[in-house]
């Protein structure tokens, strides 16, 4: 290699940092005898420092904020926690329940909310009844809600992994 | 679970934040990218937007086997070569064939005393790059200025990583060679 000048690729290659430790010490000793391939080495530093300089343009200030606005994305921002709204809250609630037990007769009140409300809840029977139905008709045959619980699992996996991102997709 | 991928999770759940933060990451990147492979001034900003929207749209396809950087570098490789197809402002041979346009290059800019003046040594450097194909602009600006490996260029490029070297050692050599015909080597090391 000491023999003959540095060709274009071996200068780039030593530039570049790609040679063997061995290949390198070579290319350094012919570099400290050889005005030529100095030279050339030289003119190679120089357009690489210019290669290297901040080449581009600028985008616009509000570029991130002109994107998000074009793709429709919903601000999400993170309520704010007010202590002050919270203590309101609770004095709101103190008063409204003392206000409650000193003007109102808890007796015949606790009469009125069961009586309201109890024919609404008969749905709750009606469920437990029909669960031990199902369970009766299963007679333990565990194998089928095996099964069944795999479906559910199978197509909560795909909704995951292959629907959901193309429900976040937007067209443009 | 790295940086990135909690980044990409969180934009897909509809974090607002996290997709900004994105955009600012790489918006020198994908402005790099533009820059030298679309000319027209006016149509960079909206291309860089339109990158950063399928970036938004196709975020759920990222996998890692490549980095984000890599991922995200191809689109905006690929909307620069869509944009320059559908608008034919690039001949079809030039990113069809980048070889040959080089050849033609040369041919074309081959007499020193067709070299117009320029002040500044680094002005006829950026006037020599643009001259170049857009092939080759890309692979040296993804080198220098974005530190990609020669694999990676390939993967935003789809070429072969043994033509991503040859050309880039070619381009350079070009450069080199042009340089030296305008100017001296005492004037470019200083």
């Amino acid at each position: 290699m000491s023999l003959k000048h540095l060709n274009d690729e071996e200068i780039q290659e030593y530039l570049d940092g790609n040679l063997p430790a061995q290949d390198r010490t070579m290319i350094e000793e012919h570099l400290e005898r050889c005005p030529v391939c100095q030279d050339s080495l030289k003119q190679y530093r120089y357009l690489y420092d210019g290669l290297t300089k901040e080449e581009g343009f600028d985008l616009s200030n509000d570029f991130a904020k002109t994107v998000i606005s074009r793709l429709g994305i919903e601000t999400q921002t993170k309520p704010r926690f007010n202590y002050f709204y919270v203590l309101l809250a609770f004095l709101g609630a103190v008063i409204g329940v003392a206000t409650i037990i000193r003007f109102i007769d808890m007796k015949s009140l606790g009469v009125t909310i069961y009586e309201t409300i109890q024919p609404r809840f008969e749905f709750i029977s009606v469920f437990a009844d029909s669960v031990k139905n199902a369970l009766l008709i299963l007679n333990g045959n565990a194998g089928l809600v095996i099964v069944a619980g795999l479906a559910l699992a199978f197509l909560a996996t795909v909704d995951r992994f292959v629907l959901k991102p193309k429900y976040r997709r937007v067209s443009f | 679970m790295t940086d990135s991928k909690l980044q990409i999770e969180r934009i897909l759940s509809g974090d607002q934040t996290a997709f900004r933060a994105l955009v600012e990451e790489y918006q020198r990147l994908v402005s790099h990218i533009v820059f030298r492979m679309v000319s027209t001034k006016e149509d960079r900003e909206d291309i860089c937007q339109d990158v950063f929207m399928r970036i938004y749209q196709n975020l759920g396809d990222f996998r890692s086997e490549s980095k984000l950087s890599t991922w995200i570098a191809r689109i905006a490789y690929n909307a620069c070569l869509n944009h320059l197809e559908k608008r034919k402002l690039v001949p079809l041979e030039e990113l069809n064939s980048p070889e040959q346009s080089l050849e033609n290059f040369l041919e074309r800019h081959k007499r020193p005393d067709e070299i117009t003046e320029e002040k500044e040594v680094g002005a006829l450097l950026e006037n020599e790059i643009n001259r170049m194909p857009a092939t080759f602009r890309t692979i040296l600006t993804l080198y220098h200025l974005e530190d990609m490996s020669y694999t990676q260029i390939s993967e935003v490029m789809r070429l072969p990583e043994g033509t991503v070297k040859s050309y880039l050692f070619r381009a350079r050599k070009l450069l080199k060679d042009r340089l030296k015909l305008k100017y001296q080597p005492e004037d470019l090391c200083h």
